[in-house]
């Protein structure tokens, strides 16, 4: 079976206390046929010298040092400068398995387009694991529609993906500059692009929980803003596709449901809870004809005001 | 309270003059779960005192104080007394990299490997230049190796420091330094045992530790203790006996001791290589009755100056001044290419 060449694209900005286990752990990759593209983003700590010093020994190491822009230029600047026609992104702070690359290549046929498997979420030293659900493989649209509905961070994230590259130059893909949850804003749009998604359920990858468990009430709703306005952007991306354009349309409907639910468990204020329900109650009409509508959403829109009584009961 | 994942050992005799740096860098680490084990080997200098003040400072620093016993003895008793997961050595005349144990300690984590060893600078006090080592070959670099199958990594040079050992690998197989009194070679028993017991080695090129040179005090530049360097070869041949791992490294334990030798009589003055002669060619005698065979030289660096300087090391003596004409001119003719055909990295 043939090895093409795999990029992985590291974007690192201040996790000097991670980035040794970081790329110690691409150096032990068990695929050889590999580049390891790590971009300093302005890091202000001793991220910097630790990348080159621990290049100087691997010649499949390559650091690129640019003044700080984000995360999202620095995965856009590591796609420019990958030869590879695969790409894999790994965040500095967060660590792989060995058979990371192998087995996400293995999983890789020739219909499919992206490669995606299952992940350990670290939380100080508590190991989790996330497992996907038990389906190898969906077209590009039945993906993008678990990815719009469900709203699982398995499918919106970046990282435990191989992507082949051509997704990213054949549709002009980016991740947006400037953002956070610059994930939810794009991996939708890589799914909608490739013809077949593969799953893999192992998890390969650990992640490492970067917040503290417990958001506070302006993240909470800056969270849920962001939800809808991914929402609004898919809806807009997708204008004139009919299949996955109602798709969008419900994400929108479960962003704000999860407006009103936040509200009515005290998470946020009343006045977000309150503004969703209207929402809802005035499109709830234009939503009966949406053929991606579920069963649950369908009921939920059923009970109207009743709706607040119904997750008063079930909470 | 948990016990620390790293122990980390410091012979400690007479070594006021570059202690303090020694223990900023290990105080400095940022892999910092470690207990620092400082032996003070019965030092008449200011030594102790270094140590106190450190230890008071910082609660991974415990001292055992002794009476002076030697370099091997002063380890085993640090071995005995450490509690982490994996061994490191640090010698009071050198440093190290802030992140030397970090990086370590994050290949043996995910290789789960029995020894990690990496490479060393060559560090000129009086200058501050620092030369790295090229330690290991392409094929061995950045792998998780098995001693038994490859073998070269025996032909490294036997430094013990820029390492980590699985402690438990060196319970089972009691491994020691040999009691020697003073600082007597005991690395090269300790190196091979080591690796001979290993299942698995991880191999880094990194230059994570500084190998001080240029101190006068060092028993390198000491021109005794040649015998020294036969028992430690004799030991590891006893160790190999005991241990029922003569067959597969029987071989290689002989090319290391007799690389060694040669290493010794271009070190030597004439008349003292010459005493050790006569003892080098009884080796020889004895090792090729067991089986041991010139041939195994062949594709080693140096193979025809190595053969003859084991069979007839008289004569190797003699013919000293042209093999070290031969090096040199060969080293300069290296370097020159080097100069004109750069190396395209590893």
């Amino acid at each position: 079976m043939e090895k093409p060449l795999v990029s992985i694209i590291v974007p690192a900005y201040n996790v000097q206390d991670y980035i040794t286990d970081c790329l110690t752990s691409l150096t032990l990759q068990t695929y050889a046929n590999l580049e390891i593209i790590v971009i300093d983003d302005g890091s202000t700590d001793q991220t910097g010298n630790i990348c080159d010093a621990l290049a100087s020994n691997d010649q499949r190491i390559r650091v690129i040092h640019q003044q700080n822009a984000g995360l999202s230029s620095a995965r856009n600047k590591g796609i420019i400068e990958s030869k590879g026609e695969l790409i894999a992104f790994v965040d500095g702070d967060d660590t792989v398995k060995p058979e990371y690359v192998e087995k996400l290549v293995e999983n890789l046929s020739e219909h499919d387009d992206i490669s995606v498997c299952g992940y350990l979420e670290k939380d100080n030293n508590v190991e989790k694991i996330v497992q996907l659900p038990a389906v190898e493989r969906l077209s590009g649209i039945e993906a993008t529609k678990r990815l719009l509905i469900n709203q699982e961070n398995y499918d919106l994230v970046a990282w435990n993906k191989l992507y082949r590259k051509k997704l990213f130059i054949e549709h002009r893909i980016e991740y947006p500059a400037g953002e956070i949850h610059e994930d939810s804003l794009t991996t939708y749009k890589l799914y909608a692009a490739a013809r077949q998604v593969s799953f893999c359920q192992e998890p390969l990858y650990t992640y490492r929980h970067r917040s503290g468990s417990i958001m506070s009430e302006t993240a909470k709703i800056k969270s849920l803003e962001f939800r809808e306005r991914a929402a609004n952007e898919a809806i807009e991306y997708f204008k004139n596709n009919t299949e996955l354009k109602p798709v969008a349309e419900i994400a929108l409907l479960t962003a704000k449901f999860a407006y009103l639910d936040c509200a009515i468990r005290g998470e946020i204020d009343q006045k977000h809870g309150d503004e969703a329900e209207s929402w809802i109650k005035e499109h709830k009409k234009a939503y009966r004809h949406n053929p991606s509508l579920t069963k649950k959403l369908r009921l939920y829109l059923k009970l109207g005001s009743l709706y607040r009584a119904f997750r008063g009961i079930t909470n | 309270m948990t016990q620390p994942r790293l122990s980390i050992l410091i012979p400690v005799y007479n070594a006021e003059p570059f202690l303090r740096e020694c223990l900023d860098s290990v105080k400095q680490q940022t892999f910092t779960d470690f207990e620092a084990i400082c032996v003070n080997d019965g030092s008449t200098d200011g030594s102790l005192q270094i140590l106190k003040e450190y230890a008071s400072q910082d609660p991974r620093l415990k001292i055992i104080d002794k009476a002076n016993s030697g370099y091997g003895d002063s380890l085993n008793q640090a071995i005995k007394q450490a509690k982490g997961d994996y061994i490191g050595i640090v010698e009071p005349d050198d440093y190290i990299e802030p992140n030397m144990f970090e990086v370590l300690y994050s290949f043996a984590r995910q290789t789960r490997a029995d020894i990690v060893k990496a490479s060393f600078y060559h560090y000129y006090g009086k200058t501050g230049k620092n030369q790295p080592e090229n330690m290991f070959f392409r094929g061995e670099n950045n792998q998780l190796i098995n001693p038994k199958k490859t073998q070269s990594v025996f032909l490294v040079s036997p430094t013990i420091w820029s390492a980590i050992y699985r402690r438990e690998m060196l319970l089972k197989n009691q491994i020691e330094f040999l009691p020697t009194p003073g600082a007597s070679y005991q690395d090269i028993g300790f190196a091979f045992k080591t690796f001979a017991c290993a299942e698995t080695v991880f191999c880094s090129n990194l230059p994570l530790y500084h190998y001080r040179r240029d101190n006068s005090a060092s028993s390198v530049n000491s021109s005794t203790k040649i015998m020294a360097v036969k028992n430690e070869f004799d030991g590891i041949d006893e160790f190999l006996e005991a241990h029922e791992l003569k067959r597969q490294y029987f071989t290689i334990a002989a090319l290391c001791r007799f690389r060694s030798y040669l290493w010794n009589y271009n070190r030597l003055r004439r008349r003292a290589a010459l005493d050790f002669a006569e003892t080098a060619q009884q080796d020889y005698q004895k090792l090729a009755a067991q089986g041991f065979k010139l041939e195994s030289f062949n594709g080693l660096e140096r193979a025809g100056e190595s053969k003859l300087a084991t069979k007839s090391p008289k004569l190797y003596i003699y013919l000293r001044p042209f093999y070290r004409l031969k090096n040199n001119l060969l080293t300069i003719l290296a370097k020159t290419y080097r100069k004109i055909i750069p190396k395209r990295g590893n």
